[in-house]
């Protein structure tokens, strides 16, 4: 992956179309995610099928990049699983330390992995979606080290999307979808941050607007 | 003793009070079978079995079959005997409330009848064993009712090419069933072509969660835990229509009996034509269910259908297994894909070490990231440490492949295995743009796998 503090892309307001997500199929790349795609699908390996699907679903989250203001694509992989790196403008929760104070960031660069395990089995919710940055996110479904995985659910369904991905990662950094329970299993990886957004609840969500809003600033 | 970890199974020694010097030959008793054109006893000498699950019906086809000495066993389940076990089991009642391991136990069993059969057990899960775990077994059997396993090992089967024979029972209507899947090639059934989405989605509920992204315990772990009700009569009756199959496929014998044959084991074999003489209808393939009504007193043969299109396993990617040109951790990755001469060369080419993953990057506990470009185990610590929290750099999820490309390991691709941290690499696939990948087995499955039956030497 490219050095993530070099990457910089100009900003384009990207517009919603009416019909919204279902407009995805026909958005018309732009030449920057158009090279972008090109670029990643010539060095694509595996089965015929999974470089089919490793296309569509890059294809498809380019396409989501062009129409959501919150959601920018940096670099996309697929040589054997298909990654990418991409900013989310979402608020994120921070706690440098136990004596500091709360602070919210107000994006995440996040790296998501797509793994062949996905068309055949009900892959763990843990294994999708990385926040690279910021670093000390205080999140009860986000684990504290260990490259800071976010815990979207026990089992994620069979084939699904990668849009789908991005659009609970978004909700689930938000914490308009949270899980706080930590005697659950499906989905606490950070115990005392549960802890701490129990009792801290009015503060949740941090943000109520949705996904394909425009974002703040 | 325990042998999970590893991911190959444990040879089970001759107990020494066991050895019975001019023990019985299989010639004393084995019929003068109608239509036989085969050497029965160098067919039977040369047979190896993996068996997945030792329970009543798995553990009744692991003594038939050492009962027919035959050339070597594989016994694979993770399970330990219950009390109840005791009501569908070949067991007595003090193995049951030892709460022994299914598989070392059945392989004890197998050891003492037949002193000159290899026997191997392994008390884990197959989804646990090593990728070239199967390799160099003539037809595999199943016979557990844990989903999860039954699609792990008809993948397995499926990318070597083996036979596999599927035993089981539905208790409730006194049903008995043998499935038999040629694997001749890609167009034939498996057992996920039966399954649909909501039951493969099922397998996974319920599934431990850990926060390094190492993902969970594997897949259907839980699936199975509430036994099958059934008879020991039920469960002893499956198991012998199977090993019957078995033998009539070994032996060339019945719709098998293919003009022209001369063993199943040594030329993979020709399947039998659809509708032949002896009543079999076979499938593609060969692949047919044979179906035992208790309450009809009737049993049915019919095709199975051939692979399912939605089906969840890749059915057109084969894996040959080969011995690596020097000791594996000596190897580079680019003199391997050399040897194996994967489709599209080296740049379209791909490697998988087992158990590891190559982890371009880790981070630490300050979250400081690290170049790290070193096989490890999924979220391991590496050697080097942060010089600001003093923590090692460990790998994390989104930075680590477990099939990597070479276009991603640069000059990694040609230092030896060794030297980029594979030191103790077990067996290496190396694949490519044709369906077509190579499994080049490493130094364990030499000395304790069933590996050691075949190409390795015995
Ligand atoms: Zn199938
Ligand atoms: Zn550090």
């Amino acid at each position: 992956m490219a050095d993530i503090s070099m990457l910089r892309v100009e900003r384009v307001r990207p517009v919603v179309p009416p019909e919204g997500l279902r407009a995805l199929p026909s958005v018309e790349l732009n030449k920057r995610n158009e090279a972008m795609l090109k670029a990643a699908a010539a060095g694509s390996l595996g089965s015929p099928m999974w470089r089919a699907r490793k296309y569509a679903e890059a294809r498809e989250i380019l396409a989501l990049s062009q129409i959501a203001d919150r959601f920018r694509i940096f670099e996309i992989r697929m040589h054997t699983d298909l990654l990418a790196v991409a900013e989310l403008h979402v608020p994120v929760p921070c706690l440098e330390g136990p004596d500091r104070p709360l602070q919210v960031a107000p994006k995440a660069l996040v790296g998501l992995k797509y793994a062949e395990a996905v068309l055949s089995e009900a892959v763990p919710g843990t294994a999708f979606v990385q926040v690279l940055a910021p670093m000390g996110v205080w999140h009860a479904n986000v684990a504290r080290g260990f490259g800071q995985p976010v815990c979207l659910g026990p089992a994620m369904p069979l084939g699904i999307p990668l849009r789908e991905i991005v659009i609970l990662t978004y909700g689930a950094l938000s914490m308009q979808t949270v899980q706080l329970d930590p005697s659950d299993a499906a989905g606490v990886l950070n115990a005392e941050a549960a802890q701490y957004w129990q009792v801290n609840h009015d503060r949740i969500p941090l943000t109520r607007a949705a996904f394909l809003s425009a974002a703040e600033g | 003793m325990n042998n999970v970890h590893s991911g190959y199974a444990r040879e089970v020694a001759a107990e020494a009070g066991w050895q019975v010097k001019n023990g019985a030959h299989r010639r004393e008793r084995l019929p003068q079978l109608v239509g036989l054109a085969r050497d029965a006893d160098a067919e039977l000498d040369r047979l190896r079995l993996a068996i997945i699950g030792a329970g009543s019906v798995g553990l009744a086809i692991a003594l038939s079959a050492a009962r027919l000495q035959v050339g070597g066993l594989l016994l694979v389940d993770g399970g330990r005997y219950k009390m109840a076990s005791l009501l569908t089991h070949g067991i007595l009642p003090h193995e049951a409330a030892a709460a022994l391991p299914k598989a070392a136990h059945a392989g004890r069993l197998c050891k003492q009848i037949s002193p000159r059969t290899r026997v191997f057990a392994y008390d884990g899960p197959i989804q646990a064993m090593a990728m070239d775990a199967l390799v160099g077994f003539d037809l595999v059997v199943l016979a557990t009712d844990n989903v999860a396993a039954e699609i792990e090992a008809g993948l397995r089967c499926l990318r070597l090419r083996t036979p596999l024979v599927q035993a089981a029972v539905h208790g409730e209507t006194l049903v008995a069933q043998v499935r038999f899947y040629r694997n001749a090639d890609a167009g034939g059934a498996c057992p996920a072509c039966s399954l649909n989405r909501a039951e493969i989605e099922m397998l996974t509920t319920g599934r431990e969660l850990k926060c390094d992204g190492t993902g969970a315990a594997p897949r259907g772990a839980r699936a199975g835990a509430v036994p099958t009700r059934s008879t020991s009569c039920l469960c002893g009756l499956a198991a012998d229509l199977a090993m019957i199959e078995i033998l009539k496929y070994v032996l060339g014998l019945g719709p098998w009996a293919a003009p022209g044959r001369t063993s199943a084991a040594a030329s993979g074999g020709a399947a039998p034509a659809g509708g032949t003489a002896c009543g079999t209808p076979a499938g593609r393939g060969g692949d047919y269910v044979l179906e035992y009504a208790g309450y009809t007193s009737k049993a049915v043969v019919t095709p199975l259908a051939s692979r399912a299109s939605a089906c969840v396993c890749d059915h057109a990617a084969t894996w040959l297994s080969a011995s690596p040109p020097r000791p594996l951790a000596a190897c580079s990755l680019s003199e391997l894909a050399e040897a194996a001469g994967p489709g599209g060369g080296l740049d379209r080419a791909w490697f998988t070490v087992d158990g590891m993953v190559f982890a371009l990057a880790g981070v630490c506990s300050c979250g400081k990231r690290r170049r790290l470009n070193v096989f490890t185990a999924p979220g391991a610590a590496g050697h080097e440490r942060c010089g600001a929290c003093g923590e090692p750099f460990c790998a994390e999820a989104f930075f680590w492949r477990r099939a990597v490309a070479a276009e991603e390991l640069k000059e990694q691709v040609n230092r030896p295995l060794r030297e980029i941290g594979a030191a103790g690499a077990r067996c290496v696939l190396v694949a490519g743009d044709d369906n077509r990948a190579v499994l080049f087995s490493g130094g364990l499955a030499g000395r304790s796998g069933p590996g050691a039956m075949t190409a390795h030497g015995s």
